[in-house]
């Protein structure tokens, strides 16, 4: 409990030292930008503890996870596919270029073909989602170590233990580092999706109020998708280190012997 | 049991072609360890990949009591040279030794039952629970091992089985592999190139030279059983079958003029931590060209 204590303490001092700093700063703040903290924390829990968080960040957050989920999924499938094939080497560059094209930009397309809809929404955030985990999943499939195939043929498993076995566990390490890269794109895509043509999520709120000069209310929304980023993050961490602590605790078992 | 009959392989075709080995005899009967030795680069690597079903042979077949093996097959298993590859790093080590019975074995009981049993066999209860690297890399052999005869094969296969671990050990890993042929009743094939471990383990030597490679010579090998790596090795008899297979090695690799010198080579990496009184052909380096 208390090395827990600690790193609490030491993950927060400094977040918390600098909302100090800023709510003494922006006390009886005049500017049309930037109004004093009190202001933006009392909006902050009226709207995201009480009236907004059903209609606006649970629906936001649905759409991220269907997004994740859907283009992690796609993205695991055909880059374990890819990774076995021996097309991989050709398709790899096309796949570069479909990576480095911004999700935001597709945005108009996927609403003129899909219209504006939630399922238009998470179209988007898993069309996003898909490039990293493919790409990293291409790659962590093609690099496997060939003994652990012949391991696998060797000990005679099937085709489906071979790959879920052998082939996906030894790429997960890659797999879940092309995760990572896909979650905090599924939350711009998310933000994103909700700046055109929507009613509700928090980039809506984060839109109309800025339209409607209402700064304290906009503050808030940044202040909770910084919160929701934060957490996004910390899940994803406390995910890595369960599901690959095999792959942590080697690697620093082959550091301590080659040092 | 296990047969080798007129087994060629090589790579590339045309001007490129090289010929790896050619009609190679050797057989495995039931019960009986056999050792190939070989120099560096004859091809023992690609050879065991082709009795173990891993590669196909050119020309030549491998027969295990009349079947032919064309992939690998159930009853014969293989313990790969590097075991910090051949393990699985996400499994623990009951998961590593359960892994080849999920498919053979249907009930989880009795599967866990035989996976204990072949930790047990290796020496290794207590350690089920923990992961194979943070074992020392005799014990991760061990695992390899257990894993490998969890299934009870008939025929276990060992491709230098203990290059890359302490003199110590290795003798203990030697004792082990005897001690288990004994209690499972298999046959083993061991492919090495320390000709000390080919005469303590074998009850047949098969002497590979040249390249393209061939059978010089199969040596029986009398020494009495059990063997004990002191006595054994301190026997006339040990000094003189030694000595007579490394002629034969040496006989070829003399004249050859590629494959280079033969003998203790100060410098190798293997030889390090091989045993300084053992002699010792040229660590496995295959050049494959696939």
């Amino acid at each position: 409990m208390n090395k827990w204590l600690r790193e609490i303490v030491a993950e927060l001092w400094l977040p918390c030292l600098v909302v100090l700093f800023w709510w003494f700063t922006s006390r009886g703040s005049q500017s049309l930008h930037f109004p004093p903290l009190s202001v933006i924390l009392e909006r902050f829990g009226q709207d995201w503890l009480f009236a907004r968080f059903w209609t606006d960040l649970l629906p936001s957050l649905r759409n991220f996870g269907f997004g994740l989920l859907i283009g992690a999924m796609i993205g695991a499938a055909a880059g374990t596919a890819l990774g076995l094939s021996r097309v991989a080497r050709h398709v790899l560059p096309l796949l570069e270029v479909m990576r480095a094209i911004p999700v935001i930009a597709l945005i108009p397309l996927i609403i003129m073909m899909l219209g504006t809809s939630d399922i238009e929404k998470i179209a988007i955030i898993a069309f996003g989602s898909i490039w990293p985990v493919l790409l990293n999943t291409t790659e962590g499939v093609r690099n496997i170590d060939p003994t652990l195939r012949d391991v696998g043929r060797s000990l005679t498993l099937d085709r489906g233990s071979v790959l879920f076995r052998v082939i996906l566990p030894a790429a997960s390490p890659q797999i879940v580092a092309g995760l990572r890269l896909s979650v905090s794109i599924a939350l711009v895509a998310t933000v994103g999706s909700e700046l055109f043509a929507s009613t509700r999520g928090i980039g809506y709120v984060i839109l109309s109020a800025t339209q409607g000069w209402d700064m304290p209310q906009m503050w808030a929304a940044l202040l909770m998708l910084g919160i929701v980023g934060y957490a996004l993050n910390g899940l994803m961490t406390l995910f890595e280190r369960r599901a690959l602590r095999w792959h942590w605790g080697r690697a620093a078992i082959n550091r301590a012997a080659t040092r | 049991m296990l047969k080798i009959s007129r087994l060629s392989m090589s790579y590339g075709s045309d001007s490129q072609l090289k010929v790896i080995f050619r009609d190679l005899d050797c057989s495995v009967e039931k019960g009986e360890v056999v050792c190939l030795v070989g120099p560096s680069g004859v091809g023992k690597s690609t050879l065991m990949r082709c009795i173990a079903g891993l590669s196909k042979p050119v020309a030549g077949k491998v027969e295990l009591d009349g079947t032919l093996v064309d992939r690998p097959l159930r009853d014969v298993s293989l313990v790969f040279q590097d075991y910090s590859r051949s393990l699985m790093p996400w499994l623990k080590v009951i998961g590593n030794v359960t892994l080849p019975l999920l498919n053979r074995i249907a009930s989880k009981q009795e599967r866990l039952a035989a996976a204990h049993a072949a930790i047990e066999a290796v020496g290794l209860r207590g350690n089920e629970d923990k992961y194979p690297w943070q074992l020392s890399g005799g014990m991760q052999q061990r695992v390899a091992i257990a894993r490998a005869i969890a299934c009870k094969p008939r025929l276990l296969l060992m491709d230098e089985p203990f290059a890359s671990v302490d003199a110590q050990t290795r003798a203990d890993l030697e004792d082990l592999t005897l001690r288990l042929r004994d209690q499972f009743g298999m046959s083993v094939l061991v492919v090495t190139h320390d000709i000390d471990e080919s005469v303590y383990m074998s009850d047949r030597v098969v002497v590979l030279r040249g390249s393209p490679a061939e059978v010089v010579e199969t040596v029986d090998i009398p020494l009495p059983v059990p063997r004990d790596q002191i006595s054994t090795k301190t026997e006339p008899r040990f000094a003189e079958l030694r000595a007579h297979i490394l002629r034969q090695i040496r006989g070829e690799t003399e004249l050859q003029k590629t494959s280079g010198r033969v003998g203790p080579v100060a410098g190798s990496a293997e030889l390090n931590v091989a045993r300084a009184s053992s002699i010792t052909a040229i660590p496995d380096q295959i050049q494959r060209q696939a």
